[in-house]
Parts: C-alpha cells; sequence; structure tokens
C-alpha cells in the first residue's frame, strides 16, 4: 500500500496538468493586457500633462499681458509725464504714486524704475533687494528674459517706453520670479500633488520651479512639440511637456514623475496576479477533486488486486457507479470470485493430494521396512541351509568317496555347485536390492583408484592369465565411494571373465568425448556381443551366455545400471562377436573430470 | 592350547556341526563350548543359569558368536560382554551369514575384535576356520587373565 504512494500518480499530474494549462492562459492573458493598460496609462499621463501646460501657460500668458497693459498705460500717464517735465517735489510725488501702482497688491518682492532718455535713473520704488541695473530691452512693451545674480536671487524684468517718445525714457517692472509657499501650494491644487511647473528662460540658461534655482531641462524636451520621458541628472525618470510663453523669451514646463503612471499599471499587475492566484487554485482543485474521483475507486481496485495477488481475500468493490469505474469493479468483483473459487479448488485438491502422497508414502515406508527386514532376514537364513547342503555334501565326499560311484560323486559335485552358484545369486540380489535402497553420499571419487586396487585384486585372484590393464589416471568425480565401487567392480571384472578364454586381453578403463561429453568406458577385448541383443544386457536375469560358458547371475549389469542412474547418468554398451565390448557410463553431467598420466599394469 | 576353551554361540545344528568339522579338519583340538542361544552364552560366560557354579575364572580363550539367535541376539550379547570387567578384554570374532553393512558397523562399534562371514562353500569354511583358528589360537597374546578377581 505505502507503495502506491510513492508510485507516479494521476491523482497528482491531472491538477498539475490543469494548473499548468490555467497558467499559461492567465500569463498569456495578463502579458496582453499589462501592455495594453501600460499604454493606455501612459497616454492619459501624457493628456494630463499636455493640458496641465497648456492651462498653465495661458494663464501665465494672461497675466503677463495684463502687467504689460498695466505698464503701458502708466508710462502714459501725465503724472509721469509731468515729473520728466519739471521734476518738483510735488510732481515727484504724484510719480511715485502712480509707479507704485505697478507693484503687486499681494506685496511680493519687487521694484519700478523710472528711467530717462539717457538710461539713467530717475525714480526708484520697491524692494531694495533687487536694485540692479536693468537691462536696455526694446523700444516696446517687452517681457525680458530670467536672470539670477546669485543662486537665492531670480528676477525678470518688463519694461515699457514712455508714451509716443521712446527717446523720453522708460519705465521698469522687477519681480522676483520665486513664489511664496503659500502660491506654491495652491498651484499643487490646482495641478495635482505629483505635478511641478517650471519656468525658465527659452535660451536653456537659467530655470526655476517658483522656488528656486533648477538645471534646465535637456534640449530636446525644450524642443519638443510633445511631452516625452526624460531622465534627470539624478537619475528619476520624468514625464515633461514644454510650451513657449507667447511675448516673452520664457517657456513653461510641467512635469511629472513617471512612476506615478506607471504605479497605477503596478497595481493593475498586482490585482491580475492576485485573480491568476485565485483561478490557479480554484482549477487546481477542481482538477484534483475530479482525478480523487477516478483514482479513488482504482487505488482501492489496485489495493483489492494486490490482496488477491498475495493471496488474502479480496473485498468487494461497491461504488454504486454506473460509468466505466463502476463497470470495472464489477468486472473485477466478478473476477476475484473466480480465483477465489479456483483457488479454494486447488487447496482442497493440494489438500488432497498431500494426503494421497502421506498415505502413499506410509505405504511405502511401510513397504520398504518389509524390505529391509526381508533382504535382512534372506541375507542370515537363506544362506544357512545351503552351507549345509555344500558342507554336508562335502563331508560326503570327504568320508564316503569309497562307498559312491563316479556317478554319485557327479551328483554330490553338482549338489555343491549348484549351492555355491545359489550362494552367489543372493549375494547379487542383495546387493541390487542394497545400491538401490542405500543412502547416497556426495564426495569426490578417484574412479583411476578404484580401478586400479580392484584389477589388482582381479590379478592376484589368477596371477596366471596374461591380461594387461590400462587405466587412465586422475579420473575423479562426485558421487557416492561405495555405489561407484560397486560399477567399477562389476565392469572389470565382466572384461576379466569374458576375457578368460583368450590367451591374452587388454582390459582399459578411461575417458573420452560422446557427443560432447565426457564418457567413462570399461573396454576389453574378449567375447564381445551381438549388438542385436545389447538391449537385453542391462535387465536382471538377463544373459547373453550360457551359464556353462561364463558364469555369472545376470544381476550384475542391473545392478552398475541402477548405481549409474542413481548418479543421475546414462549406461550402454558396444560389442562385436570375438571382438570384444565397451561400456560407457557417465555421471551427473556437473560431475568434474580430471584426467592426468596414463599407466599401464601388466599381469604376465 | 589344548587346554583353552572355545565358546561357540551358534543355534543352528548344522552349522555347529559343520564349525566343528572345520575345526577338526584343522587338527585345532580345542574344547568347543556350544551355546545355542544369547541367554545360554551370558549363562556360561557369568556363571549363572544353567551354568551357575562355573568357575567363571576360568574364560574361553576366543568366543565365535553368530548374531542371529533366539532370546537373546548376537549384539546383544556382545555389548553385555563389553560392558563386564570380567569379559571386556575377551576375543569376540563374529561369525555369521550376512555383509549387511549394518551389522558390520554395529558389530565393530559394538566392540567384536574380527567379523567374518561364513562362506557357503564348505571348502572355503574350512580354509577360514584354519585361518581363525591359528591367528587367535596360536598367534594372538590373550589380554591377562583376571583370574584373581
Amino acid at each position: 500500500m505505502t507503495r502506491l504512494v510513492k508510485r507516479a500518480s494521476l491523482e497528482r499530474e491531472l491538477p498539475l496538468l490543469v494548473a499548468g494549462l490555467l497558467a499559461l492562459v492567465v500569463v498569456a492573458l495578463a502579458a496582453a493586457s499589462y501592455g495594453a493598460v501600460s499604454r493606455g496609462a501612459r497616454q492619459a499621463a501624457i493628456e494630463r500633462v499636455e493640458r496641465l501646460t497648456r492651462d498653465m501657460a495661458s494663464t501665465s500668458a494672461t497675466s503677463f499681458q495684463r502687467g504689460l497693459a498695466d505698464l503701458r498705460a502708466t508710462a502714459a500717464s501725465p503724472a509721469v509725464r509731468a515729473f520728466l517735465e519739471s521734476p518738483g517735489a510735488r510732481q515727484r510725488d504724484g510719480a511715485v504714486a502712480a509707479l507704485r501702482k505697478l507693484l503687486p497688491v499681494s506685496g511680493a518682492s519687487a521694484a519700478v524704475e523710472l528711467l530717462d532718455a539717457g538710461g539713467r535713473e530717475v525714480l526708484w520704488v520697491g524692494d531694495s533687494a533687487i536694485r540692479f541695473a536693468s537691462l536696455a530691452l526694446t523700444d516696446t512693451a517687452t517681457v525680458g528674459p530670467l536672470r539670477a545674480p546669485n543662486d537665492s536671487l531670480l528676477y525678470y524684468d518688463t519694461q515699457a517706453p514712455l508714451a509716443g517718445h521712446p527717446a523720453a525714457g522708460r519705465i521698469a517692472v522687477r519681480r522676483r520670479s520665486t513664489a511664496t509657499p503659500q502660491a506654491i501650494r495652491t498651484l499643487r491644487l490646482l495641478m495635482g500633488n505629483d505635478a511641478t511647473m517650471m519656468i525658465g528662460n527659452a535660451a536653456g540658461d537659467i530655470w526655476t520651479d517658483l522656488a528656486r534655482l533648477v538645471p534646465a531641462p535637456p534640449t530636446a524636451v525644450l524642443r519638443s512639440s510633445r511631452a516625452m520621458e526624460y531622465i534627470t541628472a539624478s537619475g528619476a525618470e520624468r514625464l515633461a511637456s514644454v510650451v513657449p510663453l507667447p511675448g516673452t523669451p520664457l517657456m513653461l514646463m510641467i512635469e511629472i514623475p513617471s512612476s506615478s503612471y506607471a504605479s497605477s499599471v503596478r497595481a493593475y499587475l498586482i490585482r491580475i496576479g492576485l485573480i491568476a492566484a485565485l483561478v490557479l487554485a480554484l482549477g487546481a482543485w477542481g482538477a484534483w477533486a475530479i482525478s480523487r474521483r477516478i483514482t479513488a475507486p482504482l487505488r482501492r481496485l489496485a489495493e483489492a488486486a494486490e490482496a488477491l495477488a498475495t493471496g488474502q481475500p479480496a473485498p468487494r468493490l461497491e461504488y454504486g457507479r454506473n460509468d466505466e469505474i463502476g463497470l470495472l469493479a464489477q468486472s473485477f468483483n466478478t473476477m476475484a470470485e473466480h480465483v477465489q473459487r479456483a483457488r479454494q479448488g486447488l487447496e482442497s485438491q493440494v489438500a488432497g493430494r498431500t494426503r494421497d502422497l502421506e498415505l502413499a508414502n506410509n505405504e511405502l515406508r511401510a513397504a520398504n521396512a518389509e524390505l529391509d527386514a526381508f533382504a535382512y532376514s534372506v541375507a542370515h537364513d537363506l544362506r544357512a541351509p545351503l552351507r549345509s547342503i555344500d558342507g554336508f555334501s562335502q563331508a560326503l565326499l570327504e568320508d564316503c568317496a569309497d562307498r559312491l560311484d563316479a556317478g554319485g560323486l557327479d551328483s554330490l559335485r553338482r549338489v555343491r555347485a549348484a549351492s555355491q552358484h545359489l550362494a552367489m545369486l543372493i549375494d547379487d540380489m542383495l546387493q541390487l536390492a542394497r545400491v538401490t535402497r542405500a543412502e547416497m553420499r556426495r564426495e569426490p571419487v578417484d574412479l583411476s583408484g578404484l580401478a586400479r586396487t580392484i584389477a589388482n585384486e582381479l590379478q592376484r585372484g589368477a596371477p596366471a592369465r596374461k591380461a594387461q590393464f590400462l587405466i587412465t589416471m586422475g579420473l575423479v568425480v562426485e558421487g557416492d565411494p561405495s555405489l561407484l565401487r560397486v560399477v567399477l567392480h562389476n565392469l572389470l571384472d565382466n572384461a576379466w571373465k569374458y576375457t578368460a578364454k583368450h590367451a591374452r586381453a587388454q582390459i582399459e578403463f578411461g575417458v573420452t568425448k560422446r557427443d560432447g561429453t565426457e564418457v567413462f568406458f570399461v573396454s576389453d577385448d574378449g567375447a564381445g556381443f551381438d549388438m542385436a541383443y545389447a538391449g537385453k544386457l542391462f535387465g536382471a536375469f538377463q544373459r547373453l551366455h550360457a551359464a556353462i560358458e561364463f558364469e555369472g547371475t545376470g544381476i550384475g549389469l542391473a545392478t552398475v545400471q541402477r548405481v549409474v542412474h542413481r548418479h543421475g547418468g546414462r549406461i550402454w554398451a558396444e560389442g562385436v562377436v570375438e571382438h570384444g565390448a565397451t561400456f560407457f557410463f557417465t555421471v551427473q553431467a556437473s560431475s568434474t573430470v580430471q584426467a592426468s598420466s596414463q599407466t599401464q599394469g601388466v599381469a604376465e | 592350547m589344548n587346554d583353552s576353551v572355545i565358546l561357540l554361540v551358534e543355534d543352528n545344528v548344522d552349522d555347529v556341526a559343520l564349525t566343528l568339522r572345520a575345526l577338526k579338519k584343522n587338527n585345532l583340538t580345542n574344547e568347543v563350548v556350544v551355546a545355542s542361544d544369547g541367554v545360554e552364552a551370558l549363562d556360561y560366560l557369568f556363571g549363572t543359569g544353567r551354568h551357575a557354579g562355573r568357575d567363571t575364572s576360568v574364560m574361553p580363550q576366543l568366543v565365535l558368536l553368530d548374531l542371529k539367535l533366539p532370546k537373546v541376539d548376537g549384539l546383544e550379547v556382545l555389548q553385555r560382554l563389553r560392558a563386564d570387567p570380567r569379559t571386556q578384554l575377551l576375543p569376540v570374532v563374529i561369525l555369521t551369514s550376512s555383509t549387511e553393512e549394518r551389522d558390520l558397523i554395529s558389530g565393530y562399534s559394538l566392540g567384536a575384535n574380527s567379523y567374518v562371514r561364513k562362506p557357503v562353500d564348505f571348502t572355503q569354511f574350512v580354509e577360514a576356520a584354519r585361518t581363525l583358528g591359528m591367528y587367535w589360537l596360536l598367534y594372538n597374546e590373550p589380554p591377562p587373565s583376571r583370574r584373581s578377581g
């Protein structure tokens, strides 16, 4: 179950997919609308700045015109002319009064100067702090440029020639171009807090924000007929609009920081982002809910299937749904029932078979025990009477030989031979039974050494025979030593027996290759056999030779075959009558064969 | 040598006769005491039952012991012999029909000195008796007797 959680999960993938798609859509929409919104905001800011600039310029121009009109009127006033014509004390008072009318009612810093035709000061009224030499301007009423003798003193002149007589003199009015804090506050109320108004010379040398001297805007801004952004010396971005004040050498500029409209765009972006996040969250939640509706039943189905696979009873799946999932659950339930029924059937079948097997095993054990007891008793009891038959026959032969004729003696000898043959038969049968029942051991067995020992025994038994043993040394296999000894003993004894009638004999034990596998062989050049009867060689009590020719019981090769089979090997024989026989055998495929040198033993 | 006794433990009268004949043919003239089952063999050796009062300080020089015996079988006789200090060292030759592996193993593990299979061929039997007699009665040095015990 924990494995399920760690796997790739539809339940996670579907919401992720939906959220991803939604995010794509939202980002595309936001990007598109952000462009439009930011363009729109900039456009609105440009329009606002230009409108403000136009309005303020027109207000300023009107005020300049009014000032010039007042100046022209004063210049034409009789009181001024009268003073210039006869500068007495009374005329002087009249002129001063006329001039004083030109000073602003607000009491802002200003001064009025009356100059004669030679440009000399004749009368001076107003703020003594700005009592400097006035500029010689034109012959008409004119507004002069801003001047700034130092950083804190900023002013400009307007002047007009005395009426009708340019050469008669002129009146110059000088005003501080800074405004009072009160005036600036009023202006801000009018324009908006973010806007700043500046006035300066069109020549671009002196500019003021009405409070102090400020750096002039870049030339590109001054020359542009439309509002444009620029970057101040301190790195701030501004949107500015400049217009010339008609009839003056001055220009008026209004600027706002670009951030004042960018911030509204940012606010929009944040709003959009919040909405997008909400949409994404809702979308992901919805997708998760839908996928859960699919994956939760699937998960339970997977758990049930796993339970079924591990042999536990699978729970019934009840989804109460008519869709594909419901159908799947129904099919699963049906399948689980089938599997469970089949499993139960199988289990009871296995239990039955196990019982049968146990019974059969018990029977087999009993039969084996009986066979054991039988073999044991045969070994002991069947031989005893034979001993009596043979022993007393011999006693007769010895004790009563003089009373028996040749026929009687022969009969007694036959009795003895038969009893000895029967004893041999019993021994061989017991051996056959033993190799079948014996517990198998597995250990390295030196077949060559065994063959050597057996050959020596055989040669000792008949030292007169001219038989030669050729034994390949170092042949070692995994197997049961006593059983393999039975194999080699029987095969070598056979070879020895069936070469007995030849004057000379050669018996060989070695290893050769047949069909790519190592095969052991025992060969002789003795009586051999007819291949037509090769199939009968290994059957118990089957003999290819008459007992009179070669003694034997017909059990030896059956025993050999039994042992070879118990070692997982094969045995077969090839022979030619009077040209010898070869017995091939293998022991288990995995057994190791090591062949080293070849030695030969000769018995003369 | 002739005064030493052979105890033949054998239930088959034919085998008794043949054994005696084989011994005689080899001129082994020792007295042969025959016990026809395990109980009688033990009675003889320990002076009990039918043999009560026998002088147990005189022990046979050789015991020829068959394995398949009525009442108490040969292996048990051997076991009892080896468990008793009086017969602990007695030479015992198992003389029987079978060469079943388990008999060989039990015989030797219980302390048999030798294990001989009775051949069917009487000629070989005589030869075996000769060899046995020569070895155990002539050449073999018997264990020190326990006359005092």
